[in-house]
């Protein structure tokens, strides 16, 4: 409890709450816009972790990761676009309700329903994620190199249209992860003779390349096409009582839901939105309201894609593995800034944990403030034109991978990737995957050497320990439900071929 | 994006990835590290580059059965329709894209010659112009405003030490 109150007083000096805000808001600010990501909200906000402590990091990063999860409802809603993959399912209901002019309402509904499943996940969080930080103090090397091997998988369920191309990209990452000094002797390797590759390709500019400019790339395709304008004036924000006691039916439900799929590796924001849909239609009274502007589906699934918030964090902070693809960009960020998640952490650092907690509660609430109070902004908001928007980003990016070393090369690694990054995208490869490969390829790889050192070079020690075959189970199963994710949409895309054909 | 042309595509990536696979597979040999009898520094690199080899043939297996099988039911898109979508949306966009990998290129080249503070306004510019932007005044204002707030932030700020012009 005190440890509690200590990570209060810290959080709420007026420096560290000032930075929670910058982390929050500019989340919703970059989760409403179309086009940006929760990912490239992370990335955007990298150069200036370099200038804040460790702790302060930790919190804009999670900050910034709720408020994006949030913020992504806005434009489903108002011009439905959704901003993030896991609004897709709120704008089955939210946009249609927007266009009957009760814009206001839905957003009301969202934020609500975001609020409370924020808060139901991060309570899972701070109730789950320290006992599996203890458990996960007994792994040793054999277990890490499992729980990486578990952790690649996830390669497989971000590769929904093929799995081929996923691994390929996994791969491809894990390559890039393979250049410079090898991660236990130090020896070179693939550098060619260029000192600049003895560092290998460094995560920033990797990263900034293959989210934030392969992003901008996708946004010039798009240059001259017609875009749907948001309502102007947005009125009557809260729900009645009435509507506030049949949303509380389904947002505590679906919040659950979403925080338990959140912890689940590989599933994230999208599946669970689309899951908790699907759920509190079936659970109406009035299921054929639902897609026609029926407040309950816009609660369903903000409800559930907040609750994973919380959720991926339980890996990410304890076991030091990402559920998806927003928390293995974290992962990255955080380990550009020198923070290693992991039980270690916990061990060495609680009072670093302890702040992220409180934090994330206080940024459930500023979720709610930002999302109640800025109705008037946000269609304007929607307004701002590409032609500001993305050149400022195109310097931001460039900067922010200059940073790093303080170096022009850095930017033009940034570029190079951006380009690669681009034409993976462009035909369907990943760059999740991609990036997956890139953060863990060195972590499996330190694993695997060390256990093969300590153990002169035994094999089936990997296999040995009880729980290193739970990880391979785990990963087994992980490749079989992408497997079998891969022919639904194939059949799906099928039929839908097959109708419209005639 | 046709079968044929996402065939075209598979047979494309599937060929450089195998390309790289070989090539890395070739380099591991050449790994100069400690010679112990259980550990290497070419065992990992290796593994994932059998990974690539495999993956890659599959993919390239995979695109050349597709091109095969358009060939044999006769493409659906006209030669008319290829030529006026080209027209239309590639050739405005490769243009686009090439002058954007080459502003980035110019900008990361350029940028400790002529220092921060005149190479980022010629890069938002460009950016501004190529994003569609054809207002005189905000082509501008904008380039100039944004690069004095991030010389603010950054330099007075954050204390990275921004490239500057030679002769300042």
């Amino acid at each position: 409890m005190a440890a509690f109150l200590q990570a209060l007083v810290f959080v709420v000096t007026p420096y560290n709450f000032l930075l929670l805000f910058i982390g929050v808001a500019g989340g919703v600010l970059v989760g409403s816009l179309p086009g940006l990501t929760g990912s490239v909200g992370v990335i955007l906000l990298l150069p200036f972790l370099f200038y804040v402590e460790q702790a302060n990091a930790l919190i804009m990063v999670s900050g910034m990761f709720c408020g994006a999860i949030y913020g992504g409802a806005i434009s489903a809603i108002l011009v439905a676009t959704p901003g993030t993959p896991s609004a897709a399912a709120t704008m089955l209901d939210g946009y249609p309700l927007a266009q009957k002019g009760e814009a206001g309402k839905a957003l009301g509904v969202a934020t609500i329903a975001s609020t409370c499943g924020g808060i139901i996940s991060v309570s899972a969080l701070i109730l789950v994620a320290p006992q599996l930080a203890r458990f996960a103090l007994r792994f040793g090397p054999p277990e890490y190199f499992a729980l990486m091997v578990f952790a690649l998988t996830i390669i497989a369920s971000v590769s929904a249209a093929s799995l081929v191309k996923g691994l390929l990209a996994g791969f491809f990452g894990l390559l890039v992860g393979t250049v410079g000094l090898d991660p236990l002797m130090g020896y070179s390797r693939f550098t060619f003779g260029i000192p600049r590759l003895l560092t290998g390709f460094p995560m920033l500019p990797v990263l900034i390349g293959v989210f934030a400019i392969s992003q901008l790339l996708v946004q010039l395709e798009k240059v001259g096409s017609k875009a749907i304008v948001p309502p102007q004036k947005l009125t009557n924000v809260l729900p009645s009582r009435s509507e506030l006691k049949s949303l509380i039916r389904v947002i505590v439900p679906t919040s659950v839901l979403g925080t338990m799929l959140g912890i689940i590796p590989g599933t994230g924001g999208a599946i669970a939105s689309f899951w908790a849909y699907s759920e509190a239609k079936r659970f109406s009274k009035e299921p054929e309201t639902f897609g026609t502007g029926n407040i309950l589906g816009i609660a369903a699934p903000e409800a559930a894609n907040n609750g994973t918030t919380g959720g991926a964090l339980v890996p990410l902070l304890t076991l030091g593995i990402p559920g998806d693809v927003v928390t293995a960009v974290i992962l990255g960020a955080l380990m550009v800034v020198g923070i290693r998640p992991g039980p270690m952490l916990f061990r060495d650092q609680p009072e670093m944990i302890n702040a992220l907690f409180v934090s994330l509660i206080f940024a459930q609430f500023l979720i709610l403030a930002i999302g109640l109070l800025s109705v008037r902004v946000l269609p304007k908001v929607l307004k701002t034109p590409p032609y500001i928007l993305f050149p400022i980003i195109l310097a931001l990016c460039f900067i922010g991978a200059f940073s790093l070393n303080n170096s022009p090369y850095d930017m033009l690694i940034a570029l190079v990737f951006g380009v690669i990054g681009y034409f993976l995208n462009k035909h369907g490869f990943p760059p999740a995957a991609l990036i997956l490969g890139v953060i863990l390829g060195p972590l499996a790889e330190g694993h695997l050497n060390r256990t093969l050192i300590t153990t002169h070079g035994d094999w089936t020690v990997l296999f040995r320990p009880p729980i290193t075959t739970v990880f391979y189970i785990l990963a087994a199963l992980s490749i079989i439900y992408a497997l079998k994710g891969a022919a639904a949409v194939k059949k799906r895309a099928g039929l839908v071929n097959n109708n419209s054909g005639g | 994006m046709g079968g044929a042309e996402s065939g075209k595509a598979n047979v494309v990536f599937g060929a450089l990835f195998l390309a790289l696979a070989i090539f890395t597979l070739v380099m591991t040999y050449q790994l100069v590290g400690p010679d112990r009898e259980h550990f290497s520094i070419s065992t990992f690199p290796a593994f994932v580059a059998l990974g690539m080899l495999v993956l890659s043939t599959l993919l390239l297996a995979k695109g050349i059965r597709t091109v095969k099988a358009a060939a044999r039911h006769g493409d659906q898109v006209t030669e008319r329709s290829r030529v006026s979508l080209r027209e239309a949306v590639l050739r405005p966009f490769v243009v686009r894209f090439a002058l954007f990998a080459l502003l980035g290129l110019i900008y990361t080249q350029v940028i400790r010659r002529v220092g921060f503070v005149v190479a980022t306004p010629a890069l938002v510019l460009g950016a501004m112009l190529l994003y569609g932007d054809r207002k005189w005044y905000r082509l501008i204002l904008i380039p100039l405003f944004m690069t004095a707030v991030l010389y603010h932030l950054f330099r007075t700020l954050f204390q990275v030490p921004l490239p500057r012009f030679g002769l300042w």
